[in-house]
């Protein structure tokens, strides 16, 4: 099971994911993902910094969530990936996709 | 010194993690670093769920997975053997990391994985089995 969290921030939505994301639990990153933006808050800051194992199926939904919050003129940018998730976050090119920064205030702050 | 252990699991999601689990314990134990024994175990849970996914087509309650790991002091061979047809997953291309966003599609990556973290990758069909052997070398 991951734990998520999801707050409504002034120019932002945060999003704090907590645990490992693999097969079993991509889907729920992918609903935390969806649902603010279905609901409009298409400003999205995912803090993975609870995260320090992430599978391929991790990476599906997150480019699904950028490809979905890019139709709608929005952004998912993502605060302090523990190094594993980094590599393979590099491995895939994400971070040529999405702005990563090393703190989740500046990922606030960055909208 | 030579290791060797094996595990079988039931073809569902829900046993992936045990797989990953079993992989990273078997590689530390031969004395590997835990860098090492994410990279394996990580590797065994693409190549599972790639199984329980596609081959089985989601479908594998009655199906099984086994995972063979043999070590010594400088190699470790994990073979995943599975009763799915016949499929090579490394006749897939390797998935571009420049490609633009609009360009990609959302998955791919899992054999890519597998392929960057092990040191060699092999595929063949014997008994009936499809099997992936996935070799690490110690640096």
């Amino acid at each position: 099971m991951l734990e998520v969290s999801v707050a409504g921030l002034e120019n932002a939505t945060l999003i704090e994911v907590s645990g490992r994301v693999d097969s079993m639990t991509a889907n729920q990153l992918g609903e935390a993902l969806s649902n603010p933006i279905d609901d409009g808050h298409v400003n999205i800051v995912l803090d993975l910094s609870g995260v320090d194992y992430m599978s391929s199926a991790g990476l599906r939904e997150i480019i699904a969530a950028l490809k979905k919050v890019k139709r709608v003129a929005g952004d998912l940018r993502i605060a302090q990936p523990s190094s594993r998730v980094m590599e393979v976050f590099e491995m895939a090119g994400i971070d040529t996709l999405v702005r990563i920064f090393a703190s989740r205030v500046e990922a606030v702050e960055s909208y | 010194m030579f290791y060797q252990n094996s595990l079988q699991i039931r073809a569902i999601v829900e046993n992936i993690e045990k797989a990953h689990d079993f992989v990273y314990e078997f590689v530390r134990e031969c004395g590997f670093s835990e860098n090492i024994a994410h990279r394996c175990a990580l590797s065994v849970d693409e190549v599972c769920s790639n199984v329980i996914e596609h081959g089985y087509q989601k479908n594998g309650h009655d199906k099984v997975i086994d995972v063979m790991c043999a070590a010594d002091e400088t190699h470790i061979m994990i073979t995943i053997i599975d009763d799915a047809h016949p499929f090579n997953p490394l006749d897939n291309p390797s998935p571009d990391p420049l490609a633009s966003l609009e360009d990609r599609p959302v998955g791919g990556w899992g054999i890519e994985i597998v392929r960057q973290y092990m040191d060699k990758v092999s595929y063949r069909y014997s008994n009936n089995r499809n099997q992936l052997i996935l070799e690490k070398y110690h640096p």
